[in-house]
């Protein structure tokens, strides 16, 4: 494969990438630095494709893997979040109040079990239906139902304090 | 019929809109009177609509080109060795290859897990760790000791087995008992070291489900995968377990996932996760091929036990064993109250000492028996029709309070046990509230 080929792997499928790095973060620099990790991960394995990859859906894969990777390593530490971002702004308090709901949810997210975690965030946030997301995980549909009914109810739990 | 646990469960399905109308009303006319199941129902919405907003983001124009421009220019930065390209290994060359040689099973899965390893569907070459090496020692350890427990939080009962050949010699801590499992036989030999009772089993009906080797699971789906060229193992990653560093390797099918940690350096399996359909196992503390005497694992009874000169038959459990069960462990455990919940694992958990009755060892063992086949009842109950249970703070004794319900397939009644373990037959609508 050529340096071309990774230029275009790269304009064709970063912005898949970024908008799921955002989604699981809700922190743009954040994203920018999974995207980053992501390509170059990639690009210094770059020889050893033999390519038959289904890119989509190894990207998906990945870019979740890594994101939620970022957010364990920045849970509870004073992240540059969603919430403080909104008060700099001065922005109203229900949108702050959102804010915080969605740090709230997305450091609950880092505490999932890895496959409830793909799935809540396949599903969830990136809106994949059941089927893609059993084809991109490689397992059955009720798989996928199981682990999604699994990954709110430990959310419902991890979030309760917050919640109520 | 309100059927609290079950609707609790429902719950997910129902704010994702996975039920039907039927279960729709009776779940919400379950809300309208379930302060907590509403709760539960309120959060799990917020969480929903909490991560549809977050579905909405998205980035824009110029931060994509500028995310872009910035991997190019690290890579054109980056000093990098390009290695050789990876040669390309026809995998379904050499898996045909492999059937044809004739060998022993063993060896055939063996061959057969190495030949997975080479047709990965990995862009990386495997690794510095390969599901290949990770899968050996459960395939072909000559003993395996390990701990097994059920459920993602890992409060359940823990069951120790130590797997020699066919046989398993299982202990479930804090309890006496003693179990070994003859696979190849279908027999199992029970004795308990504090009672000197002794007796043997059968292995048959509902009765294999729990008397199953674990091990022996994770073997046959290792091999059966084995027959899937063209398997997807997918690299799970890494993390620290029992202080060492892990790599994991995951692979699906239908509805099962198996999911192995191994240590990175020894390439041994320190935790194992089975899902299949809603029942997660784990087993974890594994060790291979350590030393076991033949005696431990022996099927002959120990010296000193008095054994039950009766099959012990487990498969015809009754309703009369789990009226007997509720007896006993009203009367032995809790002080002559029902217990505040009635799962089948907190029987497990809070095993009823019949030692106090002081028994002969036959009648003890005849007792023992009985329990569990109340447990059996119960069990199957829960994983089938399903039950209620309002027995918290009644006392045994009290002919007016209903403690336990439920409708047996294909009836119209109910069949309600009430404080005093009087049994009746109850019309819907005459149920407790």
């Amino acid at each position: 494969m050529s340096d071309k080929r990774f230029e275009n792997l790269v304009n064709e499928h970063g912005r898949q990438v970024l908008n799921t790095a955002l989604r699981v973060l809700g922190d743009a620099n954040l994203a920018h630095d999974v995207h980053q990790e992501v390509f170059l991960a990639i690009w210094r394995r770059w020889p050893s494709y033999n390519g038959q990859i289904n890119w989509p859906a190894y990207l998906y894969r990945t870019t979740v893997r890594k994101a939620l990777d970022v957010a364990r390593r920045h849970k509870g530490s004073g992240r540059a979040g969603m919430s403080e971002q909104a008060e700099a702004l001065g922005r109203p308090d229900d949108e702050m109040r959102e804010a915080e709901l969605q740090e709230e949810l997305v450091t609950a997210l880092a505490k999932l079990p890895r496959r409830q975690a793909d799935v809540f965030v396949l599903r969830r946030l990136e809106g994949l239906g059941t089927d893609e997301v059993a084809q991109l995980l490689a397992c059955s549909r009720q798989t996928v139902r199981v682990h999604l009914h699994r990954a709110l109810r430990k959310l419902s739990r991890e979030m309760r304090a917050y919640l109520g | 019929m309100v059927r609290h646990g079950q609707h609790n469960k429902q719950l997910a399905a129902f704010v994702l809109a996975e039920l039907n109308d039927e279960q729709i009303a009776l779940i919400e006319a379950h809300l309208a009177a379930c302060d907590e199941c509403a709760r539960e129902a309120e959060r799990l919405k917020l969480i929903l609509v909490c991560s549809e907003n977050l579905s909405g983001l998205s980035v824009d124009e110029q931060a994509c080109r500028s995310a872009g421009q910035n991997v190019l220019r690290a890579v054109k930065n980056e000093e990098t060795t390009l290695p050789r390209p990876a040669r390309r290994i026809d995998g379904a060359l050499i898996w045909r290859t492999i059937m044809r040689s004739p060998t022993t099973k063993l060896a055939l899965a063996t061959a057969a897990v190495i030949a997975i390893a080479l047709v990965l569907i990995s862009p990386f070459g495997g690794g510095a760790v390969t599901f290949a090496e990770v899968i050996q020692p459960i395939l072909n350890a000559q003993t395996v000791v390990y701990d097994m427990m059920v459920g993602e939080d890992e409060t359940g009962p823990i069951i120790h087995d130590v797997v020699k050949g066919s046989h398993i010699r299982r202990t479930t801590v804090g309890q006496s008992q003693v179990m070994v499992i003859d696979l190849d036989n279908g027999r199992m030999l029970t004795f308990d070291p504090e009672s000197k009772g002794a007796a043997y089993i059968d292995i048959k009906g509902p009765l294999q489900e729990g008397t199953r080797s674990y091990l022996g699971l994770v073997r046959d789906i290792a091999v059966r995968l084995a027959e899937q060229p063209d398997l997807v193992v997918e690299e799970f990653g890494r993390k620290a377990i029992n202080g060492r560093q892990a790599v994991g390797f995951q692979v699906s099918e239908a509805s099962m996932t198996l999911t192995i940690w191994a240590d990175a350096e020894t390439r041994l399996p320190v935790r194992i996760e089975l899902l299949q359909g809603q029942s997660l196992i784990i087993l974890k503390n594994i060790e291979f091929d350590v030393p076991v005497e033949d005696a431990l694992v022996s099927m002959d009874v120990p010296a000193g036990y008095a054994v039950a000169d009766m099959e012990l038959d487990m498969t015809k459990f009754s309703e009369e064993d789990f009226v007997a069960t509720l007896r006993l462990w009203a009367e032995l455990l809790l002080d002559g109250k029902f217990p505040e919940r009635l799962k089948p694992e907190d029987l497990m958990a809070a095993p009823i000492d019949i030692e106090q009755l002081n028994l002969p060892p036959e009648e003890h063992m005849q007792l023992g028996t009985k329990i569990a086949r109340g447990y059996m009842f119960l069990h199957v109950l829960a994983h089938g029709v399903g039950y209620e249970y309002a027995g918290k703070g009644v006392e045994l004794g009290d002919a007016e309070k209903a403690v336990f319900w439920y409708r047996p397939e294909g009836s119209e009644t109910h069949r309600v046990i009430y404080g005093d373990l009087s049994v009746r037959d109850v019309m819907p609508e005459n149920l407790p509230k």
